[in-house]
């Protein structure tokens, strides 16, 4: 019982020194709340659609196999039931949780592999890696961090000879595919890789039986779509170059530069050069627990590049962006990084371990203040434009168009995408025959922020005024939309080509 | 253990703590930082009455344009004090002995923290804390941004007063109580808040060792008992610390109730607006401004990742089930485990609680000032992963380990190490220029219990404005200087003056520019002769409203008044409890060396 109960407390332990050294990436979270993410309030419209039965496809022009799964938004909705009165609050419960349960299984898996030092070490290298750190903050890419963590989780178990192995290795399955199908294959055909070359044929049937799962809860059955428009790969020199920050002398301000960056962090390649090398030399048999993610993560991290994401479609085709498969490779190439602990026993010294645990941290400081938005999002959007394209968030009238009368309209865009066109806006005064009788038609902010300028999730404020002359017939209604200022083209909404002002 | 100046270790913190101290070798001066202008007039101000003969000067005659201010009498004077030495003694200017001054208390926090875990942990572990100690962001903080002078002293002594305790419980004798004393007095001396913040602490300390070093006894009761003897060395130490510093700490606490303190409370002083978030506690960046509702504050208040880390690993190893260090030592980690807990928990709003309804705890005005106590443990905990001196070989291989250390603490908080120097405000250093600060900025505006509004300018300020001395505060625009009264002005100091008045009946008064606090006093002499015919302290009914200035009563036909500030029997109280403390710490340890000379010589050779 002592033995069982002091094993308990060392697990404890450590389990509390990775949740404090992971701290500073986790603590922003709790901020009060969105986290100014390229996603913006986009995660807690699509709760709040799942939670009117409506799924988790707003906002997603692409096929069922690039957007989103259910999952992210089932544990958001768990905090909800659990009494989580805000939606924001929500969703950066359901991203904390993502991160617990990737340092978790990191810590899991790694301590199995090389002992528990190593397992924290690997728990910092990749929740501190730079492209994490940018999915949490920088894009708020919610589902790919669970795909991830559930990457992590069901290496953990098909790593370790306990009987539940199978059952953390058939959840991390299910989580990966109903998070993010696409990204999940990719995550599930990695686990059966490692499972078949480990001859774990326990492991192999878990990950079929929970990807099979994974698919049908998310049921993307149609093909993807080929060939398909991506988002940007990797380039070679970004893997170990810095790219976006946030600024560290003023506060209030968003990241710098236009970037992402996708740099794994200099301690993690270090500690990688150094696993590398330790393993050089050894055979293969003995070392084949290590070099299992050691290749596959290398292989993920190749397949991210822009060069093959170019030329193999079957990439554009399952990720919205290559540079997702970069978090697939961290967890993978992590674990072989802090095996070094296992090969240089001199690393383990207390001291030693500790300068490691710090440098991560270190190195992660560009990317540790990131701005905080305090918005309440709205229950449901007023409109959506176009394919998926702009969302009207909010719409308040002041005054009536009666003749004679000044009608000011209150407006909140957001676009829902990048948009490749500057669409004008217009607002009508028409009658019951759509005869207009006064009209604006704008850039948005006075054409200080066209549409092409907008990010997604970026919440923009407008406000529209109109003079209505007073030789009008009375009974006249207004009119919001937008439209192609080349083509006269309008954008569609829900019930026609305009949005009526109520 | 060795000398001091024997060791490499101590030699090497000095050399490290120069990075953190070399932003201050700048030229130029950082205007901008919080109390930066406070500083050089603090000290302009303690010079002048200096410059007057009076060394410890309760009274500063440039407050609220120059109604005067009994600020020394209730803000600890230690860092203005060494300041106003810093600036006679080396003919700096005042804005370089503030920069004298900020310099010193980082260096000597440096060593005190050397001392105070040499004394527990050995000459590695030192180095590593002291480091720690220079470098946590909340430190850099209070001498870059804030250039908060009372603060940083106060952070210096702060250990030395931690060591003075440890050693009156482990090794009691009357070095250790004398070090107990007057440490604890400095920290007074120093600083006024953290003296608040600091003293529960520090029993709290000594009743965790006292309590240590009884647990080798078995019966309850003789633990009890050799609790209480433990304790009883420290407690004299602090109890003769409080006295050493009884001249200031009792005016201080029995007649700040004679000066407006509602002006610094409520409003942006509302603690309510100011608590961190746990976010703000983790991020790295930095800021000069000041701390505003919200997490967006444009001033860090973060613990500084690598302090951070290097706690988190000391919960980690306090925790590890079979360890060989000494049980004290494994009681004090965990005393400051708790202690760092309780300090970040009050600086957050999950203390609101506490806030609203312990004054104690409200003393300290804003939450994030509880960092402090945050930073001192931090660094106390930083060596703690490090293996005892005893437990590793004595080779040059183990000094890489804690200069390891000691240098990721550096690089965590390089970025930090900037100074902002900015162009000097109209009027710069000089009473032009205190007079034009009051006026912008309404700061160093106090006024006393008596006034019923805060003062926004007033004719001496006109007189410095435009560069010419002040040669009397009388307000003659109120003395008709006929008949029926007169006055001539004949001797002008800052915390007094000599007058010939000529009063044509009974009840007149004569109006002065000086604010009324206990201590003033008037003085009647015969003009002709110069003997004492009355003598009166001056109350709160000798003032005219609204800014509660003096007016001091005259009796009919001619007569000299010398008005002076003097001590009151409460700071007479005061000076002589210091004194009587100063005595019995000479005693005890003249005492120690007699004896411990007779036990030498007696012994056989």
């Amino acid at each position: 019982m002592s033995v069982r109960f002091g094993a308990v407390s060392a697990v404890a332990r450590y389990v509390l020194l990775a949740f404090l050294l992971t701290a500073p990436a986790w603590a922003p979270l709790t901020r009060p709340g969105l986290t100014a993410s390229q996603a913006g309030p986009l995660p807690v419209l699509k709760l709040y659609a799942v939670e009117r039965g409506e799924g988790p496809a707003l906002g997603q022009p692409l096929d069922r196999w690039r957007g989103e799964g259910p999952w992210p938004y089932a544990v958001a909705r768990a905090w909800r039931l659990l009494g989580v009165v805000s939606g924001a609050t929500a969703i950066k419960g359901s991203m904390g949780l993502a991160l617990a349960v990737l340092a978790l299984a990191l810590l899991g898996w790694a301590s199995f592999l090389a002992g528990a030092r190593a397992g924290v070490l690997a728990a910092l290298l990749v929740i501190l890696a730079p492209p994490l750190l940018g999915a949490l903050y920088f894009t708020g890419d919610m589902a790919t961090l669970w795909v991830a963590a559930a990457l992590a989780l069901a290496a953990w178990g098909l790593a370790i000879p306990a009987r539940w192995g199978w059952l953390a290795t058939a959840a991390g399955s299910l989580i990966a595919l109903a998070s993010l199908p696409g990204l999940g294959l990719w995550a599930a055909v990695t686990l059966l890789v490692m499972a078949l070359g480990r001859r774990r044929w326990t492991g192999v049937l878990a990950v079929l039986v929970g990807a099979f799962l994974g698919l049908l809860l998310t049921t993307p059955w149609s093909r993807p779509l080929l060939p398909a428009g991506g988002g940007l790969g990797v380039q070679v020199y970004q893997l170990v170059e810095p790219g976006w920050a946030w600024v560290t002398d003023a506060v209030g301000l968003a990241s710098t530069g236009p970037a992402l960056s996708f740099s794994l962090g200099l301690p993690l390649l270090g500690l990688l050069i150094v696993s590398m090398w330790a393993l050089s030399g050894r055979r293969l048999s003995s070392v084949s627990p290590w070099l299992w993610p050691l290749a596959l993560g290398l292989l993920l991290l190749v397949a991210s590049l822009d060069i093959v994401a170019q030329h193999v479609a079957l990439i554009p085709a399952t990720v919205v962006a290559p540079w997702q498969l970069l978090l697939l490779a961290l967890p993978l190439l992590a674990v072989t990084a802090a095996s070094a602990l296992r090969f240089l026993p001199e690393l383990r010294q207390a001291p030693l371990w500790a300068a490691l645990l710090i440098l991560p941290l270190l190195a992660a400081v560009p990317y540790l203040s990131p701005a905080g938005v305090v918005y309440d999002v709205p229950s449901t959007a007023v409109a959506t434009f176009g394919e998926q394209q702009v969302m009207l968030l909010r719409l308040e009238r002041e005054g009536t168009p009666a003749p004679g009368a000044d009608v000011t309209v209150h407006v909140e865009w957001m676009a829902l995408q990048p948009l490749d066109f500057d669409y004008n806006i217009f607002l009508h005064a028409e009658d019951a025959a759509s005869v207009t009788y006064s009209q604006i038609d704008v850039q948005p902010l006075g054409g200080e922020r066209p549409m092409t300028t907008w990010k997604p999730g970026e919440i923009i404020t407008d406000t529209y005024h109109l003079v209505i002359p007073p030789d009008v017939p009375a009974g006249l209604h207004l009119t919001l939309g937008l439209y192609n200022w080349q083509t006269q083209e309008r954008l569609r909404t829900a019930g026609g080509n305009a949005l009526e002002v109520p | 253990m060795k000398p001091f100046y024997r060791s490499p270790s101590f030699w090497v913190t000095t050399l490290l703590t120069l990075f953190a101290v070399a932003p201050l070798l700048r030229p130029g001066y950082f205007w901008g930082a919080h109390d930066a202008r406070h500083d050089v007039y603090f000290i302009q101000q303690y010079n002048v009455t200096w410059n007057e003969g009076v060394l410890f000067p309760r009274w500063s005659p440039d407050w609220a344009f120059g109604y005067g201010y009994p600020f020394f009498n209730i803000y600890a004077p230690g860092a203005t004090f060494l300041g106003t030495v810093f600036y006679r003694l080396l003919s700096l200017t005042l804005e370089g002995a503030v920069k004298a001054t900020l310099i010193a208390t980082v260096l000597l926090s440096a060593w005190s923290m050397w001392f105070f875990v040499r004394d527990s942990r050995g000459e590695r572990a030192a180095l590593v804390a002291a480091v720690a100690y220079v470098y946590v962001p909340y430190h850099l903080l209070d001498v870059y941004v804030r250039a908060a002078m009372a603060e940083s002293l106060a952070l210096a002594v702060l250990p030395l007063a931690l060591l003075g305790v440890r050693r009156a419980v482990l090794r009691p004798g009357p070095w250790s109580i004398a070090l107990a004393a007057f440490a604890y007095a400095a920290v007074h001396l120093s600083s006024n808040l953290v003296a608040l913040l600091f003293t529960p602490l520090l029993l709290a300390y000594a009743v965790v060792l006292a309590v240590g070093q009884a647990r080798a006894q078995d019966d309850g009761r003789q633990r009890l008992r050799a609790t209480a003897r433990a304790l009883l060395g420290p407690l004299v130490g602090m109890a003769l610390g409080l006295a050493l510093a009884a001249f200031f700490i009792l005016p201080a606490i029995l007649e700040a109730r004679y000066v407006n303190l509602q002006q610094w409370y409520g409003g942006y002083y509302n603690f309510h607006d100011h608590f961190v978030y746990l976010s703000q506690l983790f991020d790295p960046r930095w800021g000069f401004g000041i701390s505003t509702p919200g997490p967006d504050d444009p001033i860090s208040y973060q613990l500084g990742l690598v302090p951070f880390a290097l706690a988190a690993l000391a919960l980690w190893r306090w925790f590890r089930p079979r360890h060989s260090r000494p049980r004290i030592q494994r009681l004090e980690t965990g005393f400051w485990l708790i202690v760092l807990s309780a300090s970040v928990w009050l600086t957050t709003a999950a203390s609101a609680l506490a806030w609203d309804h312990v004054p104690l705890v409200s003393s300290a005005q804003f939450p994030w000032r509880y960092l402090t106590m945050a930073g001192l443990c931090l660094a106390i905990l930083a060596p703690t992963i490090l293996p005892d001196d005893a437990e590793t070989p004595a080779n040059g291989q183990t000094w890489l380990a804690p200069l390891l250390l000691a240098g990721l603490l550096i690089l965590g908080s390089s970025p930090y190490l900037r100074i902002q120097v900015e162009v000097a405000p109209p009027g710069g250093a000089t009473l032009a220029g205190l007079m034009e600060f009051q006026r912008s900025a309404d700061e160093m505006t106090g006024v006393t219990a008596a006034a019923t509004e805060v003062p926004t300018w007033s004719p001496l300020a006109d007189l410095l404005i435009a560069g010419q001395p002040i040669t009397t505060q009388v307000n003659y625009s109120l003395v008709p200087q006929n008949e029926t009264l007169a006055v001539d002005a004949r001797e002008h100091r800052v915390d007094g003056e000599l007058l010939w008045v000529h009063a044509g009946r009974e009840g007149l008064s004569v109006p002065f520019y000086r604010q009324w606090y206990p201590g003033w006093t008037a003085t009647l002499l015969d003009p002709e002769t110069g003997q004492v015919r009355d003598r009166f302290a001056l109350t709160q009914t000798d003032t005219y409203p609204p800014y509660g200035l003096l007016n001091v009563p005259v009796p009919a036909g001619d007569s000299l008044l010398r008005l002076s500030f003097e001590d009151t029997p409460v700071r007479r109280a005061g000076q002589w409890l210091s004194l009587a403390a100063v005595l019995v710490l000479v005693f005890l340890l003249v005492w120690q060396v007699y004896k411990n000379r007779w036990t030498n010589t007696s012994q056989p050779s």
